[in-house]
C-alpha cells in the first residue's frame, strides 16, 4: 500500500532536532531520577534504555507519516490518526523498555520496573513526548510550506510581469514605425492619395497593437488585415525589393488565432530574409484548413535560417509560449530552411480550430466590426 | 559643400534632398542605395559630407566607414538606434533621427561647415586632394579615419595619431589613451601617408613628427625618439641617417 523506501532521507536539520530534543529528554530524566533516587552508572544505563527506544520509535513515526502522506492531511483526520498511532507507540515503547530493563540492564531492586500502574504512567509520559514531537514536526512542516507558497506566489507574479513586458516589446518595432513615418513624409510630395492610404494602414496597425491583449484571440481575417497593412508600409521602404502574395482558404478566415502571430512571422521574413539583401526577395503566405480540425499557415520567404545557438529570437519564443498556453501540445510553430527550394526559409504554424469566440467583450476590445 | 546621400529607402533620400533644398550652400552630388554603391560614388565624387544610414542591406554604415581609407565628414541618419550610436565617443559624431527636424539638420550642417573651413596648419599641404590628379594623393594630417574597436567607435584625425605600430596584418594606432587596431598593413599606410609628417622609424613603427618631444643619440649612430604621451621609439640605423638628412635641410 505504501512504501517506506520511497520516503526521502531526512535532512540534517531533522537529525539535529532529533538529537538535541532527545538529549534534553535524556538529561531531564537523569536529573529527575537523581533527585528522587541516587546518581549511579546503573541509572545512566536505565535512562539510555528508556530514551533510545523512544528515539527509534519517533524516527519510525517520521517514515510512517511521510509514507502515508500525513503532512498533506487537514488537521482533524491528522489528529485522529496521531491519537491511535501515538497510543500504540507509547504502549509498544514500554514493552520494549521493560524487556530491555528486565533482560538486558538487570538493575538492582530500586531500578526494576514494578506494577501496572507504573507501566501506565510511563506510557502516558511517552505519549506526551510523542505529541510534543508531532507538534514540532508538523509545526515546522506547515511553516516551511507556508514560506514556499509565498515564494511560489512571487515567482508566478514575476513570470506574468515578464510575459507582459515581452508582449509590449514585441508589438511594433520602433525602427519600422519611424522609417514608415519618414517615408510617408516624403510620399506626401509624390502621391498624396497613396499617402492617405498609408496613414490609414499605420493607424490601424498602431490601434491593433495598442489594444492587443496577449490572452485574447482574433479571427484570422483580422490578423491578415494587419499583415496587409504591415506589408504595404514595408513596401514603401523596400519598394521593388519586396514581392509578396497572400493565399488564404476562405473557410479558414474565421479561425481564431493569437494576435500578432502572423505579423511576427512576416516581420521576421522581412527583417532577416529580405531586408539584408540588396536585391530583396519574396514572401508567400498560405493558410488552409486541413480536415476541418487544424489550421495550417505557411510563410515562405527568401533567406537562410541560421539561428545562433541558444539565441532564438524573443519574438518566436514568446509566440511559442503563447501557443503553448492557449492550445497545449496541439499547436506547433516550426522554422527552417526549405529542403526543396534553395535559399528559402519556411515558417509553419499549426493550430487546432476553435470557432471564433462569441464573447462580445473581446470583439469590442479590438474595435473589430464583425461583418468586416 | 558637396553631399552624398546613402540610404536604402528611395523615399528617405527624396525626403533628405527636399530638406537640403533649404540650404543653398549644400549641393547633393549623388545618392547610393547601399555600401557597395556608396564606395564607388565616394571614390568618384569625393564629397565633403556624407549622409549615412546605419541599417542597410549588405554592409552596415559602420562597415562601410571601416573599409574606407579616409572618411569625409559623416552625418548619420537613422530611424531609431540608440545602441549603435552609443558606441561613439562623445562629440565624435553628428546624427539625425528620421523623420529629420529642420533645426537639427541646420545645426549638423553648421558643424560640418565649421570643420570644413577650419584653418589648415602651416606644415600641411596647401589644399585638400586635387580632384584631377591621376595618382591617389597622400593622406594629409587633416584626413580622418573611422576606427571601430569592439563596441567603441571613433573618427580620428591623422594629426592626432602619434604612432602606428605593426600588429600582425593589422596596425595598432596610438591616440589619446586609446590603442585600437585598424585593418591595414603598415606597408600600405607608409605609401599613403604624407612622408613630411609621418616618418618610418623602423620596421615596426611609423611616427608622427608633430608629436616628437625629444631626440637622443643612441648606440651605433642610431637615434632614440621620445613621443609626447609616450612611448619611446628606437630609429633603425638606416632610417637614422635619413632622419638626420631631413633635419639638416
Amino acid at each position: 500500500m505504501f512504501s517506506y523506501a520511497s520516503v526521502p532521507a531526512p535532512s540534517r536539520l531533522y537529525w539535529r532536532a532529533q538529537l538535541v530534543g532527545w538529549a534534553l529528554y535524556f538529561g531531564f530524566n537523569l536529573v529527575l531520577f537523581s533527585v528522587f533516587g541516587r546518581f549511579s552508572v546503573e541509572l545512566l544505563l536505565i535512562v539510555t534504555a528508556i530514551v533510545l527506544p523512544v528515539l527509534g520509535l519517533s524516527h519510525w513515526l517520521r517514515y510512517h507519516i511521510r509514507a502515508n502522506g500525513w503532512e498533506r492531511l487537514t488537521p482533524l483526520p491528522l489528529v485522529g490518526r496521531l491519537l491511535v498511532t501515538n497510543a500504540l507507540l507509547s504502549v509498544l515503547s514500554q514493552v520494549i523498555i521493560w524487556a530491555l530493563l528486565i533482560w538486558v540492564v538487570r538493575p538492582g531492586p530500586d531500578g526494576r520496573p514494578h506494577g501496572w500502574a507504573q507501566f501506565l504512567g510511563y506510557s502516558l509520559n511517552v505519549n506526551f513526548m510523542l505529541w510534543l514531537w508531532s507538534g514540532f514536526y508538523f509545526g515546522w512542516h506547515f511553516f516551511h510550506r507556508y514560506k514556499q507558497a509565498e515564494v511560489d506566489q512571487w515567482k508566478l507574479a514575476a513570470a506574468v510581469r515578464e510575459a507582459e513586458m515581452r508582449t509590449l516589446k514585441a508589438q511594433i518595432n520602433p525602427h519600422f514605425m519611424f522609417n514608415g513615418l519618414n517615408n510617408i513624409r516624403a510620399l506626401v510630395m509624390e502621391d498624396p492619395a497613396r499617402t492617405r492610404d498609408m496613414i490609414t494602414h499605420l493607424s490601424d496597425l498602431l490601434r491593433y497593437s495598442i489594444q492587443l491583449n496577449s490572452a485574447e484571440q482574433v479571427p484570422l481575417r483580422r490578423e491578415l488585415e494587419i499583415v496587409e497593412h504591415y506589408l504595404q508600409l514595408e513596401a514603401l521602404q523596400l519598394e521593388e525589393r519586396l514581392r509578396y502574395t497572400l493565399d488564404v482558404d476562405p473557410a479558414a478566415l474565421d479561425v481564431s488565432i493569437p494576435p500578432m502571430t502572423l505579423q511576427l512571422l512576416v516581420e521576421n521574413a522581412i527583417k532577416h530574409g529580405l531586408a539584408p539583401r540588396p536585391a530583396g526577395g519574396f514572401i508567400h503566405l498560405t493558410a488552409q484548413l486541413h480536415d476541418a480540425g487544424t489550421l495550417h499557415v505557411t510563410v515562405r520567404n527568401t533567406g537562410r535560417y541560421e539561428p545562433r545557438p541558444g539565441h532564438e529570437g524573443v519574438g518566436v519564443r514568446n509566440a511559442r509560449e503563447r501557443l503553448q498556453l492557449l492550445f497545449g501540445a496541439a499547436a506547433h510553430l516550426n522554422l527552417g530552411n526549405d529542403p526543396h527550394a534553395p535559399d528559402t526559409v519556411v515558417a509553419h504554424l499549426q493550430l487546432p480550430v476553435r470557432l471564433p469566440t462569441s464573447d462580445p467583450a473581446s470583439a469590442r476590445a479590438l474595435a473589430y466590426p464583425p461583418s468586416a | 559643400m558637396n553631399a552624398l546621400l546613402v540610404d536604402d529607402s528611395r523615399l528617405a533620400r527624396t525626403e533628405l534632398r527636399h530638406l537640403l533644398r533649404a540650404f543653398p550652400d549644400v549641393s547633393v552630388i549623388g545618392e547610393a542605395r547601399h555600401a557597395e554603391e556608396a564606395r564607388i560614388q565616394l571614390r568618384a565624387l569625393q564629397p565633403d559630407v556624407l549622409f549615412l544610414d546605419i541599417h542597410m542591406p549588405g554592409e552596415t554604415g559602420f562597415e562601410l566607414l571601416a573599409s574606407l581609407e579616409t572618411t569625409p565628414h559623416v552625418i548619420f541618419t537613422t530611424a531609431y538606434d540608440e545602441y549603435a550610436l552609443r558606441a561613439f565617443e562623445v562629440n565624435a559624431l553628428d546624427y539625425l533621427l528620421k523623420p529629420i527636424q529642420e533645426n537639427r539638420l541646420a545645426a549638423a550642417l553648421a558643424k560640418a561647415r565649421a570643420k570644413l573651413t577650419a584653418p589648415v596648419p602651416a606644415l600641411a599641404p596647401a589644399a585638400g586632394p586635387e580632384p584631377d590628379e591621376p595618382a591617389p594623393t597622400p593622406l594629409t594630417e587633416q584626413d580622418q579615419v573611422f576606427v571601430k574597436d569592439g563596441e567603441r567607435c571613433w573618427f580620428v584625425r591623422l594629426a592626432d595619431i602619434r604612432l602606428f605600430e605593426i600588429n600582425g596584418s593589422y596596425t595598432q594606432i596610438y591616440f589619446e589613451q586609446h590603442r585600437p587596431l585598424i585593418p591595414r598593413t603598415l606597408q600600405h599606410l607608409e605609401q599613403r601617408l604624407d612622408n613630411r609628417v609621418f616618418f618610418r622609424a623602423n620596421r615596426q613603427q611609423i611616427i608622427n613628427l608633430k608629436w616628437v618631444e625629444s631626440i637622443e643619440p643612441w648606440f651605433s649612430n642610431t637615434l632614440k625618439i621620445k613621443l609626447r604621451g609616450g612611448p619611446e621609439v628606437e630609429v633603425s640605423r638606416q632610417q637614422s641617417v635619413r632622419f638626420r638628412e631631413m633635419l639638416s635641410l
